[in-house]
């Protein structure tokens, strides 16, 4: 039911915008027919090249001004009255205003100054006056001036509104795209994070590896008891790598020193009881005991359900209660209710937690789905396979 | 045939609406319709409600009477405290305006208002001067402060019936009667209202009143009514989805 | 599809009532016309072959000389024979002037031609004795008995009144005299025709210029004349009956769109089960031939019993109208305009009707919000029409050219309503912002201008006759302005007494101030003078008169200088008159003394010359009143105050004359001309109310919904029935408004080109009072049409309503 209707609809499109322009110059000529029929002939011709430019007056402004500026300077030398073409004369002005630089508009405005003294005084001449005396003088320069400058103005102020509206939209459009590239960024810069440091880590710990496998072949050759000391040292080097690995996935939550042992499914009852400590009521169901999951995917499951808890804090409401269950059977499912504020909650800025959680399940080859449960509150459910 | 609630409920004891014997029959001779047969009910204040039943079960004919759109052929109807019995028209709508909030399925706002102004329609109808601070905490609480400005035809549905609730809670009514809210929505825009209805009990201690067909929308609900052909079979407080389910099914008491 | 067809008819017959009342209004105003028209036509027309009834032939001659011939003829061999036409002379009884002028017509002495229906008394036998019109006498208070005098100076005669007659409108006299004493009144008589009972030939022997034709065939030409002029009024009234008829079409269209918009889920449902577009339109169509058939034959029964009552009505006062008779072309084709009117408006809504989708059967109903402005094809027209008539209009009014005017009013004015959709509803929009109306007003405001183009075509329809109305009582009333200017000019002054031979008695100016109807009078001193044998009374006529008359240039001749009546010119002896014409110069003789004078020539002060006061002192030092000046007050009623000073005149040997019963005569014309526009302009007033109820009293239908969704949230049944209410103030407020500045802006153009052409200087007058009257009524009217919707739709229940489908 939106509405699509026009709300402006004197606002012309481009074929409408000829057909006016055609029109103008039509009504015109017309009249300088009228010049024609009452044997004004002279007078006729100079309206014909006046009014004429003006078809190009949209694209070419410039250009059209001083051609129909040129000819009225030609008609005053000739022609002593004025003539319909003079009404040629505003337009040009106001169509340099509205599409030509400003100071083209300016200049204009001044030439047209200058045009309205000229011709204040060759029609006083023309119609006879006596002597041109300001007085006499001021009354026709100032309504000539005045129908000068509001043409002049309205161009002008057509355009400035133009730019505005232009700078509005340019405006618009970048903060929509800002506000895309954001989620983008956050989706991105997770996954290579980890891509990079994990490949910084294995890398060179398998390189370590390779390089002391190799040397042991040659050396075991001569002496076996290299052997045992180099599967030492590769040992050594593997768990090094892990626990580098451990290290750098705990790395991603900030501010961890990674001192502390990378958290897996036992502590996430130590987020329970956080979260109970901070005043939410929180009802658990978790593995008695730690089930025998990797590590990446007990990590992915802790940092889950730490996220939730914390949407859960920020947008649940008062009083919101939280159900939060893990299990494991042929995968590690999670499941976080609450019967909080569910979709009446103020979206904002969750959205990039909920994509960094997509990410990590994700990552383990797992699904992710979060949204509001039925019968009220938000519901995440993960399940990463094994 | 009916099952009275007992008025000591979780939420407290006070009673928003209630209503005794209520009868309500359109037409005459064979042409007779018994809309409801002596109902009985009580609706406790600050709890969600959910009137269910099939249609033609009378339930819209229930809430219009409850609400004071329509009189009731006999039986009494008390709303906050009140007897709508004795109202004149006037009266019944001078308080509706003051104790009643309503959404309905569709047609919810005036099309040449704009949302903020369908919203103040009913302070501006009584003629009370707006609470700016009760107008931005509805409206922030709806998430329509952007909204505010636009005409309903410029509104997607949930939106306009998210006005719609903000318009039935500016008032601060006793009572919030919502016709089949979500009738007309997408199961995204109808989440959002029905999560809207849930907090506005929560947190701003309204009561609502719901009717419905769709028991996902009576899963939102506290408490539920259940009515076949006039009369209430069940009023369940809290229920399983087996509980209801069994009692939709069911016609006996 | 007959089903369909019958079944809506008769469901939604309350719908169709509305549109049709539109016509059956239309068509009883056509045929009110005619009747009305055809009743006066009868009536004037009959007895116009009363006084050729006894004869064979009548000869048509306008030579005076003729007409003597002819009668002597018919004398000598003793042919019946019977003048016809008049002679306008004075008509006094004992010195009181009973008439200015009488129309004074033959009566025969020959039973044979003596046509007029005796009342009361008998025929005249000889000369010297007289009929008189049973009416005016009544009005002048001649009974039986009474002498009358004819005629002024040596061709006056004394007539008794024997007997009272009562004669035809188109043929009858005040006064008949029989020949010999008519035709002393040369001067004035008039003759046209005479009744000849004789033979051709004869005639043609008299007057061989004259022609003679059957007396049938003149009766025939007689009536067909008359006929021609009641044939003219009756097209003018067609004029009305245009814009009345053009503001239904308004209106029926209009009706017929938002009944369609009401129905266009039924229209859906029927193309779902399978009729296609063809046989839609054309049963909608029947729908509508069969409403019009219906509507007008409602509507020729109402037009024939209302013009029998107002034919029986009128007879009252106008005693000559006849009966009414039933004109059965003039019958049908009002019959057919009502119908095709019908048909053509639902035309287009027909077609807008037919281009519903299925689909729009299934979707769920959300009201029914047709919102459709001015596209910008109909906009750029609008302004093209409003360019071009503003243009012909300008022209207009520099050239004096009236076809000018009257296209560039019509394109004006086409302009205008084209671009309504846009210009109502943003009229009502500053009319509804004006604060203090609170919630109701806000709604109705909202209410009003929610379907730009319905608002607009309503309003149009009132904004048609609003204009027009005002604009004509605007041009009349400028017209009066300027025919005032010339009536000061023509009429200086209101009454004259002046002494026909020696001064006035001095006590006269205040018995003459003193009478009712009489604002003020002055007394003229003077003299009798003798020009050339004729004698003359001079008045010495001085700045001091300027009280009583009328108009700026006063008649205060320069010294040396006597203003002459033309009348007083045309009794001088040739030369002299001559010299008058030729040198402007007269010789006046006062108590032996002679003068030669400088002569200005004029009328309307009565028979007397003017001088100043210092030239009469000279001529004769010893001046007396010689004349009474009088000015009416306002108001004053012509025949009274006449009769009044007629008696004072006659008392004080005093001739009276003056201007004010022509004056009167001229604005009653005025008046009643005003009267009878107006009361035509208000069946097109009266058929765009009916649009406007029939407007609003369909969107209740619309709006059930919407209203029940109100009555829920809290607003009362007074409340809704004072939004309904304001939301039909508002329209037609606004429609007054805009026609109300059009009406005075066209007004003003014909002023300057019609009036300004003739008379200098046109005075541009706005009637205040009429004008304000017309938009207070239009305006309030239109809040009396909203009270029966606005009642039904606060009747309905919030439950009711809102199971509304």
């Amino acid at each position: 039911m939106r509405d699509h209707r026009d709300p402006y609809p004197w606002r012309l499109g481009p074929s409408g915008q000829r057909w006016l322009d055609r029109l103008v110059v039509a009504f015109l000529l017309l009249l300088a027919a009228g010049h024609a029929l009452s044997g004004q002939l002279p007078h006729a011709v100079f309206t014909v090249v006046e009014v004429l430019p003006l078809l190009w007056r949209r694209r070419h402004a410039w250009p059209v001004f001083l051609v129909v500026a040129a000819a009225s300077a030609a008609q005053a030398v000739v022609v002593a009255e004025p003539t319909v073409g003079q009404l040629a004369f505003p337009v040009a002005v106001y169509s340099v205003a509205r599409w030509s630089p400003r100071w083209q508009g300016v200049t204009a405005l001044l030439v047209g100054y200058a045009g309205a003294l000229v011709a204040a005084v060759r029609w006083l001449v023309g119609f006879g006056a006596a002597d041109l005396t300001p007085g006499n003088l001021a009354p026709y320069t100032v309504t000539i001036g005045a129908i000068v400058t509001a043409a002049w103005a309205l161009g002008f102020a057509a355009q400035e509104r133009e730019r505005y509206v232009a700078s509005l939209v340019a405006r618009a459009e970048q903060a929509e795209r800002m506000a895309e590239r954001e989620v983008e960024l956050a989706a991105r810069d997770e996954r290579s994070r980890i891509a990079r440091e994990m490949h910084d880590v294995v890398a060179h710990g398998l390189s370590v590896i390779v390089v002391q496998a190799d040397g042991a072949r040659y050396a075991a050759a001569k002496d076996p008891d290299v052997a045992v000391g180099t599967l030492e040292t590769i040992s050594a080097a593997g768990r090094e790598a892990l626990t580098e690995m451990r290290r750098l996935l705990g790395l991603l939550r900030e501010g961890d020193t990674g001192v502390t042992p990378q958290p897996g499914l036992d502590d996430v009852s130590h987020l329970v009881d956080e979260a109970r400590a901070a005043g939410m009521r929180v009802s658990a169901d978790l593995p008695a005991h730690a089930p025998a999951v990797p590590d990446g995917v007990a990590l992915a499951a802790y940092r889950i359900v730490q996220e939730a808890l914390t949407n859960v804090r920020k947008h649940a409401g008062p009083d919101a209660r939280v159900d939060v269950r893990v299990a494991v059977d042929r995968g590690v499912a999670v499941d976080v209710r609450d019967d909080g504020r569910g979709a009446a909650a103020p979206a904002d800025g969750r959205g990039l937690g909920l994509v960094g959680m997509r990410e990590r399940a994700a990552v383990h080859g797992g699904v992710l789905e979060a949204g509001p449960a039925p019968g009220g509150g938000f519901a995440v459910s993960a399940r990463l396979p094994l | 045939m009916t099952t009275t609630l007992d008025t000591t409920t979780p939420a407290g004891t006070r009673t928003a609406a209630h209503a005794r014997g209520l009868t309500r029959t359109y037409g005459a001779g064979d042409n007779v319709v018994h809309a409801l047969r002596g109902v009985d009910l009580d609706l406790p204040a600050g709890r969600f409600t959910a009137i269910m039943g099939p249609s033609g079960s009378g339930k819209s004919t229930l809430m219009h009477c409850l609400a004071g759109l329509d009189a009731a052929t006999s039986g009494t109807v008390t709303v906050a405290g009140r007897d709508l019995a004795g109202l004149d028209d006037t009266a019944l709508t001078i308080f509706r305006r003051e104790h009643i909030g309503f959404v309905f399925q569709a047609f919810n706002l005036l099309p040449m208002l704009t949302a903020g102004q369908n919203i103040l329609l009913p302070l501006e109808l009584a003629g009370r001067a707006v609470d700016r601070q009760r107008y931005d905490q509805v409206v922030g609480v709806l998430g329509l402060a952007d909204r505010v400005g636009h005409l309903p035809s410029q509104l997607s549905g949930g939106q306009q019936q998210r006005v719609a609730i903000a318009r039935a809670l500016v008032t601060q009514p006793d009572i919030v009667f919502a016709d089949e809210p979500t009738g007309n929505l997408d199961s995204e825009a109808s989440a959002e209202v029905l999560d809207h209805l849930r907090r506005s009990v929560r947190e701003l201690g309204m009561t609502v009143v719901m009717v419905t067909h769709e028991l996902a929308a009576a899963a939102y609900a506290d408490d539920v009514v259940v009515i076949h052909d006039g009369a209430v079979t069940a009023h369940l407080t809290e229920p399983g989805q087996d509980e209801l389910v069994a009692a939709l099914r069911g016609r006996d008491a | 599809m007959r089903t369909v067809l019958v079944a809506s008819m008769r469901h939604h017959t309350r719908r169709y009532v509305a549109a049709s009342v539109a016509v059956v209004i239309g068509v009883a105003f056509i045929v009110v016309v005619g009747v009305l028209t055809g009743a006066t036509r009868s009536g004037l027309t009959a007895d116009v072959g009363a006084p050729v009834e006894g004869v064979d032939r009548v000869v048509t001659t306008y030579d005076s000389r003729e007409v003597a011939r002819l009668v002597e003829a018919a004398d000598d061999r003793g042919v019946p024979a019977l003048t016809l036409g008049y002679a306008m002379e004075p008509v006094s009884r004992d010195g009181v002037q009973l008439a200015a002028t009488a129309d004074v017509a033959e009566v025969s002495l020959d039973p044979r031609l003596q046509w007029q229906q005796l009342e009361d008394g008998r025929f005249p036998a000889a000369a010297g004795e007289a009929l008189a019109d049973v009416n005016r006498a009544k009005s002048s208070g001649v009974a039986l008995g009474d002498v009358v005098r004819v005629g002024r100076g040596e061709a006056a005669v004394d007539v008794e009144v024997v007997g009272m007659v009562d004669s035809p409108a188109a043929m009858g006299a005040s006064l008949y005299v029989p020949w010999a004493d008519l035709a002393r009144f040369e001067d004035t008589l008039w003759v046209d025709a005479v009744a000849w009972g004789g033979s051709a030939a004869l005639a043609r022997e008299v007057a061989p210029e004259a022609t003679v034709e059957a007396s049938g065939d003149w009766v025939a030409a007689r009536q067909a004349e008359i006929s021609r002029g009641v044939d003219v009024i009756a097209i003018m009234a067609l004029v009305f009956v245009a814009i009345a008829v053009f503001v239904g079409a308004l209106v029926i269209t209009n009706t017929f769109a938002i009944l369609f918009a009401q129905r266009m889920r039924d229209f859906a449902l029927l193309r779902c089960v399978g009729v296609t577009r063809q046989q839609l339109r054309r049963a909608i169509r029947l729908e509508a031939l069969a409403l019009g058939l219906a509507a007008a034959a409602l509507g020729v029964i109402v037009g024939l019993l209302a013009g029998w009552g107002l034919v029986a009505l009128v007879a009252h006062w106008f005693t000559d109208i006849g009966p009414a008779a039933l004109d059965p072309v003039w019958t049908f084709a009002a019959f057919a305009v009502g119908t095709l009117v019908t048909v053509g408006a639902a035309w287009l809504p027909t077609r807008a009707a037919t281009r519903v989708a299925p689909l729009a059967a299934l979707r769920p109903d959300t009201g029914v919000d047709v919102r459709s402005a001015a596209g910008r094809r109909r906009l750029a027209l609008a302004l093209v029409c409003v360019v071009v008539g503003t243009a012909l209009l300008a022209v207009s009014v520099a050239a004096s050219s009236v076809p000018a005017m009257l296209a560039g009013g019509m394109s004006s004015f086409v302009g205008v309503l084209l671009v309504g959709p846009v210009l109502v509803p943003w009229l009502i929009r500053l009319v509804g912002a004006v604060p203090g109306g609170g919630p109701v007003q806000r709604l109705a405001t909202g209410n009003a201008v929610r379907n730009p183009r319905r608002t607009a075509t309503t309003a149009a329809s009132l904004l048609v006759g609003v204009t027009l109305t005002t604009a004509i009582l605007t041009g009349l009333a400028s017209s009066r302005t300027a025919i005032d200017r010339d009536m000061d000019d023509s009429y200086p002054l209101d009454a004259t007494l002046t002494a026909l031979d020696g001064p006035l008695d001095a006590s006269l100016v205040d018995r003459v101030a003193a009478t009712s109807g009489v604002r003020e009078a002055r007394d003229l001193d003077g003299t009798v003078a003798s020009i050339a044998g004729v004698d003359v009374p001079l008045l010495g006529s001085g700045a001091d008169t300027t009280g009583v008359l009328r108009g700026s240039t006063g008649l205060a001749p320069a010294d040396g200088v006597v203003l002459l009546p033309y009348s007083v010119v045309e009794e001088l002896p040739r030369r002299i008159a001559d010299r008058v014409w030729k040198d402007g110069e007269v010789t006046v003789v006062v108590a032996g003394r002679e003068r030669t004078l400088r002569v200005e020539t004029g009328h309307g002060w009565g028979r007397s010359g003017l001088l100043s006061t210092a030239t009469l002192a000279e001529l004769d030092p010893d001046a007396q009143p010689m004349a009474v000046w009088a000015r009416a007050a306002e108001g004053a009623d012509a025949e009274d105050l006449s009769g009044d000073l007629a008696a004072l005149a006659g008392a004080a040997d005093a001739e009276l004359d003056g201007g004010y019963t022509n004056r009167s005569w001229v604005y009653l014309q005025v008046d009643i001309l005003t009267g009878a526009v107006v009361g035509l302009m208000a069946v097109a007033i009266v058929i765009a109310l009916v649009g406007i109820a029939n407007t609003l009293g369909l969107s209740v239908l619309e709006r059930g919904r919407e209203n029940a969704l109100l009555r829920a949230m809290g607003l009362t049944r007074e409340q809704l029935r004072r939004a309904m209410a304001a939301e039909g103030l508002l329209l037609s407020s606004v429609a007054t408004a805009l026609g109300t500045a059009l009406g005075l802006a066209f007004a003003w153009v014909g002023v300057q080109v019609m009036v300004s052409s003739v008379v200098d200087d046109a005075a541009f007058t706005v009637p205040l009072w009429q004008v304000a009257a017309v938009a207070a009524v239009a305006a309030l009217a239109g809040l009396a049409a909203c009270v029966v919707p606005a009642r039904r739709a606060a009747a309905v229940t919030p439950a009711a309503g809102l199971a509304l489908d």
